[in-house]
């Protein structure tokens, strides 16, 4: 399993985790009834404590992705792929929002705020 | 305990050399000088040496610290030391009694000299190796290596002062000691022997005692 | 696994009293500078000293008690009977320990490149950590106690010591293990829970996740100190720009303040501040 943590990133070591693996789920890399890497394994690996493993894990049992059997390790479940693509909508959704909310009180118009996004998506796939 | 054996052999098998001067310094003396029992006397203060040095290295750059983090207890180090200095002591008779049964052989061309007295002297001279063996252990643990050899020194110059002391006050009572001393020897010898063997034992059980307290009480 | 209740012990120039607890399935990480009392703690608990007050319980009975062959211990820049070549040490260990891994030792050590013909007192320093470590790790310990066992190594040796705790712990859930040092980075990509200690007194705790993820280090001007809710600011210093403040809750800050640069937390930054703000 392909995991890459940075550890200067504000965003919590648990949280790119969860992310990853959901992505590595998304993209049928990881299939359902696959285990997980141990706690600890995957703590060594990464060079992190293991409660922070424990607490990603945590969190992707609750959002259903996986189960925990006692003893055995932790598994991925069989969920729909669309839930999860649809989720990560719904966060990009929450993110361009708020860059919007942000134009309009600096008051940048609609067709600027256009014109900055078709920009970015140039310039990505140029370097792509 | 095998543990600590195999430790403590290993130390001492570096000092091999140090054995080999030993020997022949005895061997030379005896020889040149005729005199076929002095190495009693001369290898009976080598085992508590022996002994004591092995307590210094174990003490060696907070030496103790660590060896009391495996698995032996402070008792269980105490009485190795003490099963070593009987070792100690037996290894040390068989090379002096080697030496001199060489030495009277090249003199006599007989085995004559093999009788009861010779083998009461040698118990003797072990006794007083363990006897000092008694004294020096409780120094020795409870002065670490650092002050030890200094406490080493003390001891026996505290035993020959003591000698001394007893001496004269026996000279100023108007005893000959060296006579009465000849008038119980020549009595029963193997029942001083005897005597002196008991006393030793009760000795080095006393002294096996107050080591384990001072063990017990010391911090690493 | 071990509970450290109110222990005492009491030195001409230095107190130490603390309390701690450490769970089975974790590595917990001491942390504080040279004398903070990390190696007076590390003795205590193997009744290498005598303490007068408090109780220290290992695997739920007194630590007199305790079983040795269950306890990995090292102890920085000492090693067991150092006038001994390694070969003389292996056989003392194989008959010392009920469960010594002879010859899982002997392939480590080839491995780390000891060589078996030398004292141990003519080693590195960095051969003597190595070896300190096998050695905790050769006896199927349940329990490490490890007192700054990376000191004086350089960064490749301490990589190479910290993977073999990691994977000490892989190997069975229920091994525990506590260990000091002053290196802080060390312990932050090592522990699960962090412990630090200053002057005999344990001055923190907390997880190692919640240290990383929710303490934060605020750096405001004098101005923004002054609308500044100090609710969740541990310690403050003084800084050129104005402030810096150590926070236990910097998404707090970050939601309500969006102007303050809030830096994410390192063990480096909290031990400075820690011990060097008010």
């Amino acid at each position: 399993m392909r995991i890459i943590i940075n550890n200067s990133s504000m965003v919590p070591i648990y949280e790119q985790i969860v992310d990853q693996i959901k992505k590595l789920i998304s993209q049928n890399e990881l299939k359902a009834n696959d285990a997980l890497p141990s706690v600890r394994a995957l703590s060594k690996e990464l060079k992190i404590s293991a409660l922070t493993v424990k607490k990603a894990y945590d969190f992707l049992e609750e959002e259903g992705l996986t189960k925990t059997i006692h003893g055995k390790g932790t598994f991925v479940l069989d969920t729909n792929k669309e839930i999860i693509l649809e989720e990560v909508k719904k966060e990009i959704e929450n993110l361009l929002e708020k860059a919007i909310e942000k134009a309009h009180h600096a008051g940048v118009g609609d067709d600027e705020l256009h014109d900055i996004f078709d920009l970015l998506m140039e310039e990505k796939n140029d370097r792509n | 305990m095998k543990g600590l054996f195999i430790k403590d052999y290993s130390y001492i098998k570096q000092s091999k050399f140090l054995f080999l001067f030993l020997i022949i310094f005895g061997l030379g003396f005896s020889f040149i000088y005729d005199y076929h029992t002095f190495v009693y006397g001369y290898f009976s203060v080598f085992p508590s040496i022996m002994l004591m040095s092995t307590i210094n290295y174990d003490d060696y750059n907070h030496g103790f610290t660590s060896l009391l983090s495996l698995p032996i207890s402070k008792k269980e180090y105490i009485k190795q030391k003490y099963c070593l200095g009987l070792i100690l002591g037996l290894l040390f008779l068989a090379i002096a009694f080697i030496i001199s049964c060489l030495s009277y052989y090249r003199s006599l061309h007989s085995f004559q000299f093999l009788n009861s007295d010779l083998f009461c002297g040698c118990i003797m001279s072990l006794m007083f190796a363990y006897f000092i063996i008694a004294l020096a252990t409780p120094v020795a643990i409870y002065f670490g290596s650092q002050k030890g050899q200094l406490a080493m020194m003390v001891i026996f110059g505290g035993i020959f002062v003591m000698g001394f002391i007893i001496y004269f006050i026996f000279n100023l009572l108007g005893i000959d000691l060296k006579a009465w001393i000849d008038t119980i020897a020549s009595s029963s010898i193997p029942f001083i022997t005897l005597g002196i063997v008991v006393i030793t034992a009760i000795l080095n059980f006393i002294s096996y005692q107050i080591s384990i307290k001072i063990f017990n009480k010391k911090e690493y | 696994m071990i509970e450290i209740d109110g222990i005492k012990k009491t030195y001409k120039d230095f107190t130490l009293d603390c309390s701690l607890a450490i769970q089975p399935g974790t590595i917990t990480g001491l942390l504080g500078q040279n004398g903070a009392g990390k190696t007076t703690l590390f003795k205590a608990i193997m009744d290498l000293i005598h303490v007068e007050k408090g109780k220290i319980l290992i695997f739920g009975k007194d630590h007199q008690e305790l079983d040795k062959n269950q306890v990995g211990f090292v102890l920085s820049n000492t090693c067991i009977c150092e006038y001994l070549k390694l070969r003389e040490l292996i056989q003392m260990l194989n008959a010392v320990y009920d469960h010594f891994h002879l010859d899982h030792f002997i392939e480590q050590c080839k491995a780390h490149h000891l060589p078996f013909d030398k004292k141990i007192n003519e080693f590195s320093t960095g051969m003597k950590a190595k070896l300190n470590i096998l050695i905790a790790l050769s006896h199927e310990a349940k329990l490490l106690l490890l007192d700054e066992p990376t000191a004086g190594l350089d960064v490749v040796a301490r990589e190479e010591i910290l993977d073999l705790i990691r994977t000490f712990m892989e190997e069975d859930e229920e091994r525990c293990v506590l260990i000091s040092s002053h290196i802080s980075s060390d312990l932050e990509s090592l522990c699960d829970d962090i412990y630090m200690i200053d002057q005999g007194h344990i001055i923190l705790h907390e997880t190692n996740d919640c240290l990383l993820d929710e303490y934060g280090l605020l750096k405001v001007t004098k101005e923004q100190y002054q609308d500044l809710d100090l609710e969740y600011i541990l310690k403050t210093k003084e800084e050129n720009y104005g402030y810096a403040c150590l926070s236990n809750h910097k998404q707090f800050y970050k939601e309500n303040y969006p102007d303050i640069v809030i830096e994410k937390n390192t063990l480096d930054i909290l031990f400075s501040m820690m011990l060097g703000g008010h």
